[in-house]
């Protein structure tokens, strides 16, 4: 029997598709907790990168943040969480927004460093505020390295949230772990399959978003 | 007026600066009526090439109306804001850094109205801070800058900068914005609605020289001397007195920068705008600037003068060492060529007669010049040679020189070039008016050089006028 | 709830020493790091060779790194079982996936000046592949290796999801059901400790290759900064996606 075959069982199988244990159901979860995890990780780290980056200070610091942060295994601290604060969202989203606030942190940090000083210096001279500065012409030029910071957290947590069901918590990965102790290996490549999908998804909303969002006078210089 | 002067010798500027009194006297005196000599000057400038396919039609045709016209406008200019003379001023102004270094040290400086003023020096002289202190990106540490009489610290910062155009470098152009949005940025943060300031935008683009179809461009398809015409016309916009231009033209290549800067002239001829202008290029600042100011390292003044005054007199031993060879010649082009003593006598036109042909063989030249039927310079033929004998064997006449327009320095190149000696002069149209000999320019120069010293020492005659005798000697 | 068992006491049905599981979960990471820079050096200087080839392989590259782990491990269970191989595969071509780009920057951002004055001495093309390019790339290898094994590192311990092929990632399984929350701890925390020594090994390894490069800690901080900057925004994607 076939990946495929395996594939297409699982959607044939209405059974799949209702209830709190059906597809849209858990799709739902899944796209919840990922944009309650991002979310979370943009509030705190598009700021602090964006003020780091614009000032110049706590490089060192932040490449300690995301040294270490490469270094903690994200499935041990959910199992370590699970251990120390029970069931619930609060034990997965601390290690959902450890995972994504350091690309989003390092990005901004570096999209803010490396921007062309000049337009700045131009900004200031033709009597533009900070804030102006920053959202007329800091933030448009930074944007595309910024979005791909975001891009790669969303997959990472999206890619996450999936392993969260071996802690109770919902979303597609529970197709998996559920598959996997009930050997139904149906269920399990269907949930897999799933996730993909839902990465995959995320990977194209970005890339639409930039295609709106940044300037074309940005994205053409790349 | 005196207290500039007062100020550059108690300045630390030391016994040089103190050595510079008597001329740094009379430039602050000058710089009140200095716009006439600029004039001429810029008019005996605009005729040596580059500028003039893009020159505006009249005005300047001649040297005469060119004179009045520029005269005229820049008095009604000045009149316009209610000052006359001096626009910014610089009051012992200091810049000391937390480290210790000082960029800036006790620099005083009154810049004209409607003129360009250039600061000029080596790397670390302070010349970029000086300039953005103008505009308040860097604040000194003491002393005061003055705009229209007031201290630019009683308005707020955004309405001095707003009313300053700021041209840097690299044109820092918005990358994400196109070409008519990045020149309408002032005019929008201004409250202008969005059609009129790309309207606005597009007539600039036509001022600066750039093709409209590069409206809805992005700054990088474009070269580096369309982006930096973009800077001047987003520094334009909103039509503000005053223009800041940080080395605006260093990144280009020479060619380039060599028609950027006569795209400024231009564009100064039309607007009168009061430029401040910093370069670490001693060529550029002769260039185009009306005033130049010399700093040195550690941020102090060495020489404010017109160019001219600059290269026949520099202040000091680096002055000297900063402009380089060749002062005498390069200062030739200050002088206009419309005082020449031309002669026709060696002129031989086309379809003239034996009589003709031997009275231009006896006029004493050793050549004679053959023109053709539309009166422009065919070649040198020998006196000697006698008319008789059909065609007689020609030397080249090389590149004539515009008589009136082109200066003594492009005259006595003209002569030098010639296998004859002689120098061709023709007029707009290309007809020859004359031809004059190395030593009748000789004698024109040393004329002019005495003319313009005569001026010099009678302490009240001021530059203007020397300019003026020196160009009609 | 640590049920009276010590830190180090490995559950028997692991099959093996605390050691044994450290020695296990370094081979597991590293064989897919070593296959991914064997393959991409030569992907990458094809992608250098031939331009039009690199915005293709950037594109399989991001879509291959957006699969998740649990994906790919449950897709090859029905060809390779629940083996090791089924967990190195996937750590392999995520390794693949962060080094090609950083090979191709790295080789890339060798100025056009000094590849000019290396053919000009009359260096072949591999000559100057070899003693040109690939020395000054090594800080981008570098740090494309970095970011490969933390996160080869971290991702081992899902493969216990497959069936106890996760190392030290088994712990986190037997914690859950031996209610052993120092067993969770232990694997954190070796996991952690394993991913910054490699890191220290690849940073010293970085010094000792290019000692031209500035020493001084804010120097190096500054030059690795460029490093990861430099890279288009994919690369740079790649860089930061790791955790």
């Amino acid at each position: 029997m076939s990946l495929f075959q395996f594939i297409s069982d699982f959607f044939r199988d209405n059974a799949n598709w209702h209830g709190a244990y059906g597809i849209p159901h858990r799709l739902l979860e899944h796209v919840e907790y990922s944009l309650i995890a991002l979310g979370i990780a943009a509030g705190i780290a598009l700021p602090v990168g964006l003020v780091t980056g614009h000032t110049g200070r706590g490089g060192n610091a932040l490449a300690l943040v995301a040294t270490a942060a490469r270094a903690l295994p994200s499935y041990g601290l959910l199992v370590l969480m699970f251990f120390w604060l029970g069931l619930g969202l609060t034990p997965v989203m601390i290690p959902l927004v450890a995972l994504a606030v350091p690309p989003i942190l390092v990005t901004t940090y570096e999209a803010m460093r490396t921007l062309d000083p000049a337009p700045v210096d131009a900004a200031r001279g033709m009597g533009m505020g900070p804030a102006a500065v920053l959202f007329q012409v800091e933030l448009p030029s930074a944007l595309p390295l910024v979005l791909s910071g975001l891009r790669s957290a969303a997959i990472q947590v999206v890619s996450t949230t999936a392993i969260a069901a071996t802690v109770s918590l919902g979303g597609l990965g529970r197709f998996v772990v559920d598959g996997l102790y009930q050997q139904n290996y149906t269920i399990v490549v269907g949930g897999a399959t799933l996730i993909a999908g839902l990465a995959l998804v995320t990977i194209a909303l970005f890339w639409l978003v930039g295609r709106f969002v940044v300037s074309p006078g940005v994205r053409g210089r790349r | 007026m005196n207290r500039p002067f007062a100020e550059w010798r108690g300045g630390p500027g030391s016994h040089t600066v103190v050595a510079v009194c008597p001329r740094a006297e009379r430039t602050a005196r000058s710089a009140v009526r200095v716009t006439p000599g600029r004039g001429t000057r810029r008019s005996t400038r605009r005729r040596d090439g580059d500028a003039q396919p893009r020159m505006e039609p009249g005005g300047l045709d001649s040297p005469g109306t060119g004179l009045s016209e520029t005269d005229r406008r820049q008095a009604v200019h000045a009149r316009s804001r209610g000052v006359f003379g001096t626009l910014i001023q610089i009051e012992s102004v200091t810049k000391r850094y937390p480290d210790g270094t000082t960029a800036v040290d006790g620099l005083s400086l009154e810049i004209p109205d409607g003129s360009i003023t250039v600061l000029v020096g080596p790397s670390g002289c302070g010349k970029t801070t000086t300039l953005r202190m103008i505009n308040r990106m860097v604040e000194q540490t003491s002393g005061r800058i003055l705009l229209d009489g007031a201290d630019i610290r009683e308005q707020p910062v955004s309405t001095l900068r707003r009313s300053m155009g700021y041209v840097i470098q690299n044109a820092g152009l918005f990358p994400h914005r196109t070409i008519v949005d990045n020149i309408a940025t002032v005019p929008r943060m201004l409250g202008w609605d969005r059609r009129r300031a790309r309207e606005r935008a597009r007539e600039l683009m036509e001022r600066v020289g750039l093709d409209g179809a590069l409206a809805r461009r992005y700054p990088y398809q474009l070269s580096g001397g369309q982006q930096q015409r973009v800077g001047v016309a987003r520094a334009l916009a909103a039509d503000p007195p005053v223009l800041l231009m940080d080395e605006p033209f260093s990144a280009v290549d020479p060619i380039v920068r060599k028609s950027l800067q006569a795209e400024l002239l231009r564009i100064q001829e039309e607007l009168g705008k009061t430029i401040v202008f910093v370069t670490h290029d001693i060529d550029e600042a002769i260039r185009i600037g009306d005033m130049v100011a010399v700093l040195r390292t550690g941020g102090k003044l060495a020489q404010f003068a017109p160019p001219d005054e600059l290269l026949s007199s520099p202040a000091d031993a680096f002055v000297e060492d900063f402009l380089g060879t060749d002062r005498g010649i390069r200062r030739l082009s200050f002088f206009g060529s419309d005082g020449l003593e031309l002669t026709t006598q060696p002129v031989l036109p086309a379809g003239a007669d034996a009589a003709q042909a031997a009275r231009a063989a006896a006029s004493g030249a050793p050549y004679v010049l053959l023109t053709d039927a539309e009166g422009r310079p065919r070649g040198w033929a020998e006196a000697k040679g006698g008319p008789a004998g059909g065609e007689p064997e020609l030397l080249p006449t090389g590149r004539p020189f515009v008589a009136g327009r082109e200066s003594l320095r492009d005259a006595l190149d003209c002569a030098v070039l010639s296998p004859t000696g002689w120098a061709v002069a023709v007029d707009d149209q290309g007809k020859v008016v004359g031809v004059v000999s190395q030593e009748a320019i000789g004698a024109a120069i040393r004329s002019a050089h005495a003319a313009r010293q005569d001026g010099d020492g009678a302490g009240g005659a001021d530059r203007a006028d020397a300019t003026r005798a020196g160009a009609v000697t | 709830m640590s049920g009276g068992a010590g830190f180090f006491d490995i559950p028997s049905d692991l099959q093996h020493s605390y050691a044994g599981l450290i020695g296990i979960h370094m081979q597991e990471a590293m064989i897919p790091v070593g296959i991914g820079l064997a393959v991409a050096l030569p992907l990458g200087q094809l992608c250098v060779r031939f331009r039009w080839l690199y915005p293709p392989v950037l594109w399989v590259t991001t879509v291959l790194y957006a699969i998740p782990s649990l994906t790919f491990f449950v897709f090859l269970i029905d060809y390779t079982g629940a083996t090791r191989t089924t967990v190195m595969i996937p750590l392999t071509v995520y390794s693949l996936v962060v080094l090609v780009p950083a090979i191709v920057d790295g080789v890339r951002s060798v100025p056009q000046d000094t590849l000019s004055a290396a053919t000009a001495m009359g260096l072949g093309p591999v000559q100057r592949y070899l003693q040109v390019q690939l020395p000054l790339a090594v800080p981008a290898i570098i740090a494309g290796l970095r970011v490969a094994t933390a996160s080869s590192i971290s991702l081992v311990s899902v493969g216990a999801l497959i069936g106890n092929q996760g190392a030290l990632g088994n712990l986190l399984q037997d914690a859950i059901l031996y209610h052993r929350s120092n067993l969770a701890l232990n694997s954190v925390v070796t996991i952690a400790v394993l991913a910054v020594l490699t890191d220290i090994v690849l940073v010293l390894l970085r010094m000792a290759l290019t000692p031209w490069l500035p020493r001084s800690g804010k120097a190096a901080g500054r030059a690795a900064r460029a490093t990861a900057v430099e890279p288009s925004t994919e690369a740079a994607l790649l860089e930061d996606a790791a955790s």
